[in-house]
């Protein structure tokens, strides 16, 4: 019966406010280790920032994991919202290294 | 050409059909995001002599708003737990907090662009502040129109007694947007902030 | 279009008018809307035209001083604008309106109130760009406007250097209401289909029509955060493009292309959606290999995004990036090189009708090869090298979009037009304009492939005699006489088709896809009950293999209505006034003043929540005489 409603786009049952705190919590330590790590002085910028853009990652998934738990989104509204933030990254990284190579 | 039929299309409803559409727009949103993190990337060494990124960003700031802006998210997804078990008090007290925490955040973006405008850093004196505002500055006027919406949407249930299942794709589709919001903040603290302020 | 009143929905709300000035400035039936824009795109790809008949008369012979230096760079640069976004995408746009929710079986697009805040945003953009002609001078920077040229100052002076505001604003306007079209575009297909059309089973214009808009919406973005970055260097003196401040000049570029090269497939795929329907029913047979036709389309959208910077190759990227790009511009052939196969083999061994679709679909492909084949020739970085900037291009451009999109978009006209009028245009006269304007695109822009080689530079206002340019821009400016001929001869041919032709049936072709199931003009409802679909081609498998009519879908009806009624929405200002307010704010940023920026933002606002909280009842239209 969970399928069905998951099927239907109404909200899994048994999802609530506790899913909410523990998502929101992981959030937070995620957020907290991101900026303990930026003012750490010992980590080297080549570790450092992988590592930002790692958690960065981690969280924005997050998020939108998290409001897809919410209600059952089609899988191909999640391939284009997957696609969409490749291709942001794409875009990102491709004219930033072509502005400033050498 | 077969008799029978293939596998017979769901007629989707409008409510999600509205969703899909944001998702949509939201994504063509992350495209103009991501060719304005470019531009900051590109262009953020471009300091013209005055302060940079390293000197001006206080990380103690910046993870005060980080904190509000995520509170906000999670107080939303309360707010839309309320709306879906009927509990109409709740879902008004909570859309208030996001709505309050919204405008929060926006009063410390605001804050802290005077401050940085105070000490030399005004939108065209580098091409780094240039950057900086712009890629920032357009998210937080996503925030101003996300609190904007918010607004309307708590007038909307004050005005009535409780929310018709109907409606519900209304809230949904704020929270899609409240959502995405907050996730492209992570991506700027992440590489403007931090990355600028370490880095 | 039926001039009964609409019953009302029992609410106290007054019939709702269905003819009359009103009834179209507050429609939201997609067919109106595809109506507005096809129209508007003709109006505008005259005045495109009349830009380009300037162009030729001046070139025409040289040392001529017939148009100033000054007016010839504001001529050539409203040309590409006008033609690119004001003429080839929404007309395509408004086709796809028009036809797209008929063959998918469905009543209206998605997000019908959408739909007409797009169109009213694809006007309001171009009467913005085109009123710099009475406001100061249009954009003269060239239809991608480069940095440094369009920051204005020393390179480009002027009384009242202004145009370049109106090229920033009026584009971004009219780009927003492209976004959003693209978006209703995507959910309507995906989301509209009558039961049983699995995706397999649409028709190839709906594929071209869902992978342009899939385009347009990650496209389009880095042009708006462009222009956006444009404003701001002009309104607030940042300096983004601006090398002295440490701007950089080749970000205009590469956020441009990002933008810009999609763009020309999305001028194209729509054109090649219609060749797909064309090409079938006047061969008398399917299409031939539909599924590689449907990879081809998904495959050049894909790779689309992966060749843009080989409009750069001559800035000084290297030799190792422009490899890279030259190798995937050479592939992004490939997939096209398959659809003209597949095209080239549905006709082999069809029963063929030579009518005047049929001529401009096969005088399509001879041009569009011709087209792709020099397009192959700039993709070799070193051979660019000698003819990017020169004539060369501008032959492979125009072959692409005159030869390619405008003869395929002429195609679509001849074909849909009984359609969409109910009346069937005079196939003697079409002919007639089918070989003048096939002769006289060919006269005009084949010249120039050998100005190009010889040395001429393109958008130079005027020419030192005896380099060898002189026969050839003569012939070339010849002909466009006969390209214009051609063409007045087929506006010619639809003004008397719509008032005296002869009226078309519902299904004048003896067509393969559902609007041909419908009267013509369709019915405002277009479809009596949603029809059940039972294979690809789902006219034609009702034709072979059922009684030649529709099947309806059991339940498959969203909104209830009495029997014999359909409730459809309502039309609405709103849209009209949301484009109005946008105005207001494009105009007061490129005056600078805030007041009216305001006033106009609060206008956009107010329209916007009115729109998202307007409970619209609906109106209930009755059905007229028999299904479908």
């Amino acid at each position: 019966m969970e399928d069905a409603a998951r099927g239907k786009g109404r909200p899994v049952p048994g999802s609530g406010a506790r899913t909410h705190l523990l998502v929101a919590l992981l959030l937070g330590l995620l957020t907290a280790a991101a900026f303990a790590a930026a003012g750490a002085r010992r980590l080297p910028y080549r570790a450092l920032a992988p590592l930002l853009l790692s958690l960065a990652g981690i969280q924005a998934t997050l998020q939108v994991l998290f409001y897809m738990h919410l209600r059952r989104n089609d899988r191909l509204v999640t391939l284009f919202f997957t696609a969409a933030a490749v291709l942001a990254v794409f875009i990102a990284w491709v004219v930033w290294y072509l502005l400033l190579r050498p | 050409m077969s008799g029978a039929p293939a596998d017979l299309e769901p007629r989707s409803g409008p409510a999600e059909r509205t969703r899909f559409g944001i998702w949509l727009w939201l994504a063509s949103d992350s495209a103009l995001f991501a060719s304005l993190f470019a531009t900051y990337l590109s262009l953020r060494g471009a300091t013209a002599g005055g302060p940079s990124g390293a000197q001006l960003f206080d990380l103690r700031l910046t993870a005060v708003a980080t904190f509000v802006l995520l509170s906000s998210s999670l107080v939303l997804g309360l707010a839309l737990e309320a709306l879906q078990a009927g509990r109409t008090a709740a879902l008004r007290a909570w859309l208030g907090c996001t709505a309050l925490l919204g405008l929060g955040f926006v009063g410390l973006q605001a804050a802290e662009f005077t401050s940085y405008a105070r000490r030399g850093l005004t939108f065209a004196h580098s091409d780094f502040a240039s950057a900086f505002y712009a890629l920032v500055g357009f998210h937080g006027l996503h925030v101003t129109f996300g609190v904007l919406w918010l607004g309307s949407l708590l007038a909307f249930t004050l005005r009535r007694p409780a929310v018709a299942p109907r409606d519900f794709w209304r809230f949904e589709a704020a929270s899609l947007y409240w959502y995405f919001v907050d996730v492209v903040w992570v991506v700027i603290f992440s590489v403007v902030y931090l990355l600028g302020k370490a880095g | 279009m039926s001039a009964l009143t609409h019953a009302p929905l029992g609410l106290g709300q007054p019939p709702v008018p269905a003819s009359g000035l009103r009834a179209w400035l507050t429609t939201v039936d997609h067919k109106r809307i595809g109506i507005l824009y096809m129209v508007s795109a003709l109006g505008f790809f005259v005045l495109g035209g009349l830009e380009a008949f300037l162009i030729r008369l001046q070139l025409a012979r040289p040392d001529s001083h017939l148009i100033s230096a000054a007016l010839f760079n504001q001529l050539f640069t409203m040309h590409g604008l006008t033609m690119i976004f004001l003429a080839v995408m929404p007309f395509s746009i408004g086709l796809i309106n028009f036809i797209v929710p008929l063959q998918l079986g469905a009543r209206d697009v998605a997000f019908p109130r959408l739909n007409a805040v797009s169109y009213w945003l694809f006007l309001s953009g171009g009467l913005i760009l085109n009123s710099s002609w009475l406001l100061g001078g249009a954009p003269n920077a060239g239809w991608y406007n480069y940095a440094p040229l369009d920051t204005g100052g020393l390179l480009n002076p002027g009384p009242d250097p202004r145009g370049i505001d109106f090229y920033v604003l009026g584009l971004q306007v009219a780009g927003v209401g492209t976004v959003l079209s693209g978006v209703n575009f995507v959910v309507t297909i995906l989301r509209l289909r009558a039961p049983g059309m699995s995706p397999l089973r649409m028709p190839l214009f709906v594929w071209t029509a869902l992978i342009t808009s899939v385009l347009i919406v990650f496209a389009f973005p880095p042009l708006t955060a462009n222009l956006a970055l444009l404003m701001l260097d002009r309104l607030f003196h940042t300096g983004f493009f601006d090398v002295g401040r440490g701007g950089m000049v080749l970000l205009w570029q590469q956020l441009f292309w990002m933008f810009g090269h999609p763009e020309v497939y999305i001028l194209i795929l729509p054109a090649f959606g219609a060749i797909s329907e064309i090409v079938p029913v006047f061969s008398r047979k399917a299409l031939f290999g539909y599924p590689a036709m449907v990879f081809a389309i998904v495959l050049i959208a894909f790779l689309a995004f992966m060749v843009w910077s080989h409009h750069m190759f001559t800035v000084g990227m290297g030799p190792l990036i422009n490899s890279v790009f030259a190798a995937s511009s050479m592939i992004i052939a490939v997939p096209t090189g398959v659809k003209i196969f597949n095209w080239v083999a549905t006709l082999a061994g069809g029963r063929l009708r030579l009518d005047t679709p049929l001529l401009y679909a096969v005088g399509f492909l001879f041009t569009f090869v011709i087209g792709g084949t020099s397009g192959v020739m700039l993709a070799v970085p070193p051979a660019d090298f000698q003819y990017s900037g020169s004539y060369f291009l501008v032959a492979h451009i125009h072959y692409v979009l005159v030869g390619g999109s405008l003869l395929a978009l002429l195609a679509a006209i001849h074909y849909w037009f009984p359609k969409i009028t109910g009346r069937l245009l005079d196939d003697r006269r079409g002919r007639w304009g089918f070989w003048l304007v096939f002769a006289g695109l060919n006269i005009t822009f084949f010249p120039m492939h050998f100005l190009g080689l010889f040395g001429m530079p393109r958008r130079i206002d005027t020419y030192p005699p005896n380099l060898g340019f002189d026969t050839l821009n003569l012939i070339s400016t010849i002909g466009v006489f006969v390209l214009g001929a051609g063409l007045l001869i087929a506006l010619a041919n639809m003004r008397r088709a719509l008032r005296h032709g002869a009226l078309a049936g519902p299904d004048p072709w003896d067509g393969r896809t559902l609007e041909w199931a419908v009267a013509s003009p369709p019915p405002e409802y277009n479809f009596a009950r949603i029809p059940l679909v039972r294979g690809r081609d789902a006219l034609w498998v009702e034709k072979r293999y059922g009684d030649g009519h529709l099947v309806p879908a059991a339940g498959a009806e969203e909104e209830h209505a009495p029997e014999g009624f359909v409730h459809l929405p309502s039309p609405t200002p709103l849209p009209l006034v949301l484009a109005g307010g946008v105005t207001v704010l494009a105009y007061a940023a490129i005056y600078s003043a805030l007041l009216v920026a305001l006033a106009g933002a609060g206008i956009v606002v107010a329209s916007i929540f009115l729109l998202m909280y307007d409970r619209d009842p609906g109106q209930l239209v009755p059905l007229a005489g028999d299904a479908p």
